[in-house]
């Protein structure tokens, strides 16, 4: 194992701990385990939310897309980016205004009663497990490729550090590693792109040309249909992608973290700036690698192209240079899967535990005590399905998870919030339908039987969960035995009554 | 719910003027989102579709074009978070002032 690469890697596993053990000293209560006492400014939850979001999918995976695919790589990430617009104008702030700790509690402002916490809990740990896995198998390979360090022990490592962050330090721990995320994956890529802009002499033009030159694609590299030759695949990924965040329970559950709507607001805006400079960042790392690399070595040390900015900074500043974005890009996973760990404890814990099983006759301390317990379950449990699943097709994964996302959750939480005539019926069968339709297409699709060649479901499964939600609705009585929808709009928009 | 939170809620909840307020919301709320969406995935259809046409229509512009179209997202986003800031605080403002005179009117009566 090279000794600079493992240097940086402990001064991140070091410095993480420490924040955890501060972290251990203020999660005493739920109020602060679950949601860090609210104490977040806007600022820091906005990098917090960039760090819980830029996955080293994204990070390596989209810097890669472009130095292979040229203008379609750079659309891709797009798509990451202006989902954001959704979840600032029709989410966050009714998920603020309605919810304390958990979308349960978002969804039960409305509809009250086991059944309906019940089915959105289970919705949110699926997401949040089954996002789980393509990021920990990503990671698993990464750490394997960098340290030398078997696959096994690799998913092992990240899954127990991932454990103790939320058992230890809950929210505010789990916020910490992800603000230091951010602050360490800008800077570093930032330190890149000025090492590369130096290289040119701080023209362009030359990195263009190189670019031409050296990609195999040539003057085709600025042109799009590189990537997506369907345009219903294309055009499924896209519509996925723009309405699954709003979706993702991870990121949803950040809204909870601040002291009032306003900073949730200032949250979302804040991430959407950080999250689009970096792509922004992402777009010359990928010109760069193909430029000054060239393709034929970037393939010969990974074909995924999933290297492609390693490749470029070892090109630009040696093993060093390499070492600190290895430390950034391990940086990146833990700080997503710690999030995803979080967000599917939160849950068991909050809505399945103590609001179904003890009927909210439970104390703090025991409270906290299933929280830890569940978190451990929750790290095991994902890292057992990572080790099982060390084959799967980690890019696939996380669009198919944001498709799935997109027809359960986020029809639920629109026509929840927006629709007089919704009720509890047409929430249950939207998120099954929604369910039920993401998993024949994946059964049917490309992956296992090859019956239909639809890679991206969002097509199909995204209309479809909006629509039998609507006829589900439609098929049962309205439903008068929640808040009202005057009094809920009066809490979607004004604060008053909702949380306490 | 607190005493004080339930008595704005009942003032509120069936006010003429704040109903009308938030109908003004969801309007802009909507005819935005629709139209970023609209721009976002209705765009490259096109160019999927009518892609020799537009080429030949365009000449070398081809490429400015699609540059234009990702780069405009990455400002559409901010600009549009910036604008949705501001009418948020304007509408926040009038909301809250609908509050107080509510809570007079209801106080004095």
């Amino acid at each position: 194992m090279n000794l600079t690469y493992f240097v940086f890697f402990l001064a991140i596993v070091v410095g993480t701990l420490i924040i955890t053990h501060w972290a251990a000293g203020r999660s005493n209560t739920t109020h602060q385990f679950y949601v860090a006492s609210g104490n977040l400014t806007g600022f820091q939850n906005g990098m917090a939310i960039a760090g819980d979001y830029i996955s080293s999918a994204s990070f390596l995976g989209i810097a890669g897309l472009i130095a292979f695919h040229g203008y379609d790589g750079f659309i891709y990430a797009t798509g990451f980016l202006v989902s954001y617009v959704i979840l600032l104008f029709l989410i966050a702030e009714p998920v603020r205004n309605l919810g304390t700790y958990t979308l349960g509690d978002v969804v039960a402002e409305r509809f009250p009663g086991n059944g309906m916490r019940l089915a959105v809990a289970i919705s949110a740990i699926i997401i949040s497990l089954l996002y789980m896995i393509p990021q920990l198998v990503a990671s698993g390979l990464l750490i394997h490729l960098l340290l030398g360090v078997d696959y096994a022990a690799a998913v092992w490592i990240i899954g127990i550090l991932m454990t103790l962050y939320v058992v230890w330090g809950g929210m505010f721990a789990t916020s910490w590693v992800q603000i230091i995320k951010t602050v360490l994956l800008m800077s570093g890529t930032i330190l890149l792109i000025l090492i590369l802009f130096s290289r040119v002499n701080w023209d362009i033009g030359i990195l263009l040309d190189q670019t031409v030159k050296n990609s195999p694609l040539g003057e085709k590299f600025f042109f799009p249909g590189n990537l997506f030759d369907s345009v219903i695949e294309s055009f499924s990924l896209m519509l996925a992608l723009v309405l699954g965040t709003a979706g993702l329970p991870h990121i949803l559950i950040r809204m909870f973290t601040v002291k009032d709507v306003k900073d949730t607001r200032l949250s979302v805006l804040t991430a959407s700036w950080i999250i689009g400079l970096f792509y922004l960042m992402t777009l010359l790392l990928g010109i760069g690698a193909i430029g000054f690399v060239g393709w034929e070595e970037l393939v010969t040390v990974d074909p995924s192209g999933n290297l492609s900015a390693l490749v470029l900074a070892e090109f630009l500043g040696g093993d060093f240079l390499v070492a600190f974005v290895t430390a950034v890009a391990f940086a990146t996973i833990i700080a997503v899967v710690t999030g995803l760990v979080f967000a599917a404890t939160s849950t068991f814990s909050h809505d399945i535990y103590f609001h179904i099983i003890k009927k909210r006759k439970a104390d703090e301390q025991e409270q906290l005590r299933v929280a830890r317990i569940t978190a451990i379950m929750m790290g095991c449990l994902s890292i057992l399905l990572s080790l099982g699943m060390k084959e799967s097709n980690v890019a696939f994964l996380v669009s198919f998870m944001f498709a799935t996302a997109a027809s359960t959750i986020m029809p639920l939480l629109i026509l929840t919030f927006y629709w007089k005539r919704f009720n509890k019926v047409g929430a249950l069968t939207g998120l099954a339908t929604g369910f039920i339709a993401v998993f024949f297409l994946y059964v049917l699709g490309p992956q296992v039987l090859g019956i239909i060649s639809l890679y991206n479901p969002g097509i199909i499964a995204i209309p479809l969960g909006f629509f039998s939600a609507i006829v589900g609705a439609f098929c049962a009585k309205r439903d008068n035995q929640g808040t009202s929808f005057e009094e809920l709009k009066v809490k979607i928009h004004t604060s008053i009554g909702g949380r306490q | 719910m607190l005493e004080k939170d339930r008595l704005d809620m009942e003032a509120l909840k069936e006010d003429k003027e704040f109903q009308e307020l938030v109908h003004d919301k969801m309007r802009y709320l909507l005819v935005t989102i629709v139209g970023f969406l609209l721009f976002y995935l209705v765009l490259p259809l096109l160019i999927s579709f009518y892609r020799n046409q537009i080429s030949s229509f365009l000449g070398e512009l081809f490429l400015v074009f699609f540059w234009g179209y990702a780069f405009t997202l990455f400002i559409a986003t901010w600009l549009l978070g910036w604008h949705y800031w501001r009418v948020a605080t304007i509408y926040d403002r009038k909301i809250s002032t609908i509050v107080k005179r509510k809570i007079i009117n209801t106080e004095e009566s």
